[in-house]
């Protein structure tokens, strides 16, 4: 396992630009009757712009940035899930990803053959999975519910077994979107409570958030962006003050004060 | 146009990485497809979660109870009936045993509908499955992977089927059904090769999977199903056009060949053997370069 002060993940120059058709759904259909009229239109939308930065294992980064301020797409590049227009990204350890919760489970299997299926679509073996079995399921406690079909489940419920499957799965990092939202107050300081300690155990998590308190709880080091750019880094206090003074203010004055 | 390609990863090796820690690189680069033994090696290792997922598929169709089971194999056997009175009315019979008749329909439909369900499944696994592919950095070919094992759960019982009826008509059963077995991977190859193209393809084309079925309607005409590949021999004779047409379809030395060993109990024709190997190569290098070149771009345009 990877110690502190060693590198965990360095992104250079990094920029991602989608492309979007602007037909909404592409068909054989559309195609053909473009194909009649020569014309193809897409629309480039530049989601991170030339952004750097670098981590070592121990940290928890907290990314902060408004509504579309690139903050998925930059985490789905680290877990390489979207190739980079430009840069580079180096990743050191096994990620495991919270970007959506219940990725791979299947509404129509029981929550404990979702648990194996989710853990064997992060890339587990089956016997490692069924050896943490107990412990996501006490983690997720949802009582008899782990052998009902998930159908039957409340969203709560089903946020519930989706983090603890994210987190039992000894990632050296971590990447989680939004997902402390996870349901209720309880659960929510159980999950914070779960996160600080795959911090003490020397792992890296990467963890976006609009929720200001859980980065300033948890956070070492914060990155703010905005509008695909990296607007600041450094200390989360500092970075949420920053952050917060420029939501306040808008973002034209604080333009002219950088003028 | 923006190259998105990206990723080559390996495991640490080079100067200053840490012992066993795995170590990614993301960048775009020029090279068309990805490395292709740390691809197939990462397949490898999460075959068990296409496995489970083809079960989930099943389950979620209500196939793994007993009824969804008798369908899956009633479903065929009615078609299959339609289809003998169909040949029979217009043809009329060879065979003065009707179950003999029936199982030249039943073998030939049921190995054509192995094929249907791979190309069929596969081709909506990629655009079915945006949520994974937007959150989950794994080789995309596990998704027709899964629906490849799905269409084997779905086979494999009306194979069963297919033997009590073999067996009841009397037909033998000797040494030379040993060849089923290349015949059948031959067929997997071949109907996987697709697979990852219409997968593919439904990315780009999301009509794709609406406008399949009424090919693969189209399909089940040309090939050696509601007749065998000596009867059409015989019946387009001095068509040399639909005689070509007949024998440039894949599934013609594929279900022929089989067809071949179940029915008549012999080797299959030697030349028709070579000939579906060679399609299903072609198949499966076609598809697979298609799919791989393009899997990198999924999560851009899911
Ligand atoms: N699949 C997509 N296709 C096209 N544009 C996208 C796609 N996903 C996100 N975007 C755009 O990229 C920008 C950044 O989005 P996102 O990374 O989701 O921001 P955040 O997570 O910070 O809210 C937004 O302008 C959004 O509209
Ligand atoms: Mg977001």
């Amino acid at each position: 396992m990877p110690t502190a002060s060693e590198l965990a993940v360095k992104v250079e120059h990094l920029s991602i630009t989608y492309r979007a058709s602007v037909e909404k759904v592409p068909t054989l259909k559309s195609a053909i009757k473009r194909a009649g009229r020569r014309e193809r239109m897409v629309k480039e939308i530049a989601a991170v712009r030339d952004v750097s930065w670098r981590i070592d294992h121990g940290t928890v980064l907290g990314v902060v940035g408004a509504n579309g301020a690139g903050k998925s797409t930059m985490l789905r590049a680290i877990a390489g899930i979207l190739p980079p227009t430009r840069g580079r990204i180096e990743v050191h350890g096994r990620v495991s990803t919270l970007l959506a919760l219940g990725v791979g489970f299947n509404s129509q299997l029981t929550g404990r053959e979702n648990v194996i299926l989710g853990g064997l679509a992060q890339g587990k073996a089956e016997a490692e999975v069924e050896e943490k079995y107990e412990e996501i399921a006490a983690f997720a406690d949802i009582g008899e519910f782990m052998d009902m079909p998930m159908k039957s489940y409340s969203s709560g419920m089903y946020q519930r077994l989706a983090f603890s499957v994210g987190v039992h799965m000894d990632p050296d990092i971590l990447l989680v979107d939004e997902a402390l939202s996870a349901g209720d107050a309880a659960f929510k300081r159980k999950a914070a409570r779960k996160m600080d300690e795959l911090c003490r155990a020397a792992r890296t998590i990467i963890l976006v958030s609009h929720g200001m308190a859980s980065v300033r709880e948890m956070a070492n080091h914060c990155l703010w962006l905005h509008k695909g750019k990296l607007m600041d880094q450094g200390e989360p206090e500092a970075i949420i003050a920053a952050y917060m003074r420029f939501l306040e203010v808008g973002e034209d004055a604080f333009a002219m004060e950088d003028v | 146009m923006v190259v998105l390609d990206a990723e080559a990863s390996q495991v640490a090796g080079r100067a200053g990485a840490v012992e066993g820690v795995p170590v990614h690189v993301y960048e775009p680069y020029a090279a068309h497809l990805p490395p292709l033994r740390t691809y197939l090696r990462e397949v490898g290792e999460r075959r068990r979660f296409a496995y489970r997922m083809a079960h989930a598929t099943l389950k979620g169709r209500n196939y793994e109870t007993v009824f969804g089971q008798l369908w899956l194999v009633i479903n065929p056997l009615l078609l299959a009936a339609v289809y003998f009175m169909l040949v029979t009315v217009l043809a009329g019979s060879q065979h003065r045993n009707p179950l003999m008749g029936f199982t030249v329909i039943l073998s030939g439909l049921f190995s054509y509908y192995y094929t249907r369900n791979i190309i069929q499944l596969s081709s909506t696994s990629i655009t079915g499955g945006g949520k994974m592919i937007m959150n989950m950095a794994f080789p995309k070919a596990l998704l027709p992977l899964s629906s490849l094992f799905s269409s084997f759960m779905m086979y494999w019982p009306t194979l069963v089927v297919y033997a009590v009826a073999h067996l009841a008509a009397g037909r033998a059963v000797g040494l030379a059904f040993a060849w089923l077995v290349p015949i059948f991977v031959v067929q997997t190859v071949f109907s996987f090769g697709c697979g990852l193209l219409f997968a593919a393809m439904a990315v780009y084309f999301r009509d794709t999977s609406s406008l399949l079925p009424y090919a693969l309607r189209i399909w089940i005409y040309l090939s050696p199903v509601l007749f065998t590949v000596s009867q059409a021999k015989l019946k387009l004779a001095g068509n040399t056009w639909l005689l070509w047409i007949f024998k440039v379809n894949p599934l013609y030395p594929i279900i022929g060949s089989w067809n071949q060993v179940i029915l008549e109990d012999r080797a299959p024709d030697a030349v028709l053997m070579l000939y579906g190997t060679a399609w299903a190569l072609v198949s499966l290098v076609g598809g697979a370069w298609f799919f791989l070149s393009r899997e990198r771009e999924f999560a851009y345009r899911i």
